[in-house]
């Protein structure tokens, strides 16, 4: 026969397990990636949260492949111009017309890597479903444009 | 049929007396008034709370705030995948090209 105290502690064991129990199903039907790697958790908040289809996730991976693509190259000659920049601001006494046309070229550079952005955005809207499309952009255009940006920082 | 036993009629005449103390019922009852505290506490507890309607009601309140927590764990980590995917596809953001890149 268990004691009394035992009883208790059982009891108290049993009412956490079943806690855990509920938190672990409820964790499970709501998460948006229970079995994803960390990598994958933003696409897949996208699909969860727009409700896409496997189809509409397969090209939403396609042209988020495409868009990286074109960023990592954008980057690499962002990385050469900035390089490039700092030796002659260093080597610079003042500013000069080649420092504005470097810094002007590197301004360029940053106003298209924020247009393929939208551009990405808009192609990702593209092809989901035109309500979930409208949302989509709606969502993350604010929480994206510089303006946005600093303002939410304030 | 069994045969007459004298022992039978002495017995029949037998009326044990067990005499009563002046004090038993008054004993009794006071033994029983006191009998509560004597319980140990979890005996106590277990006696509060083995009643159906306690039960069952622990056993929702623990499903009900398992729920709740697994539920604002689960927005959590949404609001965090969000933010992945936001500075993935932000070129401004010092994370970009390190999360979501296939």
């Amino acid at each position: 026969m268990m004691r009394p105290t035992g009883k208790v502690t059982a009891m108290i064991l049993g009412a956490v397990l079943l806690c855990m129990a509920a938190f672990w199903i409820t964790r499970r039907i709501a998460d948006v990636a229970p079995d994803s790697s960390e990598p994958d958790l933003g696409l897949l908040w996208l699909k969860a949260e727009y409700g896409l289809d496997e189809t509409t996730f397969g090209r939403v991976r396609d042209i988020h492949a495409a868009y990286f693509r074109e960023c990592e190259h954008r980057c690499h000659e962002l990385d050469a111009l900035d390089d490039r920049l700092l030796k002659d601001v260093i080597l610079s006494s003042g500013m000069s017309a080649h420092l504005e046309s470097e810094l002007a070229r590197e301004d360029a550079l940053c106003h298209g890597c924020r247009q393929a952005m939208l551009q990405h955005i808009y192609e990702v809207a593209s092809v989901m479903p035109l309500d979930s499309g409208r949302r989509f952009i709606a969502d993350v255009t604010p929480l994206l444009l510089p303006a946005a940006h600093v303002k939410r920082k304030n | 049929m069994k045969p007459h036993d004298p022992l039978d009629d002495l017995l029949a005449t037998w009326d044990p007396e067990t005499p009563e103390e002046p004090a038993f019922h008054r004993e009794v009852w006071h033994r029983i008034a006191a009998a509560p505290d004597e319980l140990s506490w979890a005996e106590k507890f277990l006696n509060w709370w083995m009643r159906p309607r306690r039960l069952i009601g622990t056993a929702l309140a623990c499903i009900c705030l398992g729920s709740a927590l697994g539920f604002f764990d689960a927005l959590q980590q949404r609001g965090r995948a969000r933010d992945a995917y936001l500075s993935a596809i932000n070129p401004l953001d010092s994370r970009h090209l390190h999360h979501t890149a296939p």
